[in-house]
């Protein structure tokens, strides 16, 4: 006869029930779904970083054209220092390494250009987005609402990436750490 | 996960924002972009007109005994940025008859009012590397004056700086832009151009 009557060294059935059963279903469902919207959004912002690369000179228009940087210096760094690093973060996303560090720092930066956005539609000025080159993702044309909305489903999809603990087909599994 | 997993993502976050920003520095060392125009866009910009003629105050019409011409001279005290000139001396490269002028504003815009003459070039017609097919008809020695909207347009600019990076190196930026031309009742154009050549 098994007594029911726990210690605090005891783990407990519940408890011992639980350990044993592995990852929750939401977990087990957030880890499906972050496959598909791994290689997405890592695709989107490792062409998005590439288009930037290939023609510096138009993402320093399109960054003066937000008129927030003071400084020359900073417009450089900021240009060739943002597409950088969504190359970087898209890499790790695609191949699962840090992937949810990178799909944080995706976020970081969604969240940076959405306020750097509105700023821009209060103030009223006509610029260019400069996110995906001129061909625009689902928006077109000079920056408004719709780049704001489009931005806001990519940073769900990096929120959902980083609320995951476990990513299925991600080489950090390899190291014997998920979900960080 | 533990305390020090929750710490990891925040590092790692730290560490993939360096990672990306050397490499970019790296890059930035290998193509440099330019966000200015660069000093000496044009041999005869306002600055050096209004010291020439503060240095030879005696040569205004003692070389033809007429009086000097009825436009207002620059004064040497006046700053205008790098490259830019002011509505005199865009006048008087218009009537020399040698400068092309360039609207960098946009299609309807151009449409609606231009300077008369002017050829529709905005910044978008450089983009991905393109060059505007207006441009290959002009000598890299040829003045070209760049105009947008004023007060705060910058397009004039970043078309300057595109035009100094394809080798012209007579470029002008007309302060306070087509504003300033329409204000001192200087010659305009709208529709079409007569020769379609913008970009």
């Amino acid at each position: 006869m098994v007594s029911r009557m726990t210690d605090a060294h005891d783990p407990g059935p519940r408890d011992a029930a639980a350990e044993t059963a592995g990852p929750s279903v939401a977990t087990r469902a957030l880890g499906v779904v972050g496959v598909p919207l791994r290689l997405a959004l890592g695709g989107l912002f490792l062409w998005a970083g590439w288009i930037k690369i290939s023609h510096p000179q138009d993402f320093v228009d399109a960054i003066k054209g937000y008129r927030l940087l003071p400084e020359d210096h900073l417009v450089v760094l900021t240009t060739f220092a943002v597409p950088w690093i969504e190359i970087v973060c898209a890499a790790a996303l695609i191949v699962g390494f840090w992937t949810r560090a990178a799909a944080a720092t995706i976020g970081l930066m969604l969240v940076t250009f959405m306020a750097a956005g509105v700023s821009v539609i209060l103030r009223g000025i006509d610029v260019r987005c400069g996110c995906f080159g001129e061909q625009g993702l689902l928006c077109s044309g000079e920056l408004g609402w719709c780049h704001i909305g489009e931005n806001s489903l990519m940073l769900a999809a990096a929120a959902l990436i980083v609320a995951g603990s476990r990513h299925y087909l991600a080489v950090e599994n390899l190291f014997g750490r998920r979900g960080v | 996960m533990t305390c020090g997993d929750r710490l990891a993502i925040p590092l790692r976050v730290v560490a993939l924002i360096a990672l990306g920003t050397v490499i970019g520095l790296a890059d930035s060392a290998f193509r440099p972009v330019q966000v200015r125009l660069a000093p000496g866009a044009a041999a005869d910009t306002e600055q050096t007109r209004g010291q020439q003629q503060a240095d030879a105050p005696e040569r205004r019409g003692a070389e033809t005994g007429e009086p000097p011409a009825a436009v207002d001279e620059p004064r040497p005290s006046r700053t205008l940025p790098e490259g830019h000139i002011g509505i005199e001396r865009a006048v008087e490269l218009f009537d020399e008859g040698l400068a092309q002028f360039l609207d960098a504003r946009h299609r309807d815009e151009f449409l609606e009012s231009r300077i008369m003459g002017a050829h529709h070039v905005p910044l978008e017609a450089f983009r991905r590397g393109r060059t505007p097919e207006v441009l290959e008809f002009f000598a890299f020695d040829t003045p070209l004056v760049v105009y947008c909207g004023g007060g705060d347009c910058e397009a004039s600019e970043d078309v300057a700086i595109r035009l100094q990076q394809s080798g012209f190196q007579r470029i002008y930026i007309l302060h306070d832009g087509f504003p300033a031309w329409l204000d001192a009742g200087l010659p305009v154009e709208d529709g079409e151009p007569a020769m379609e050549g913008g970009w």
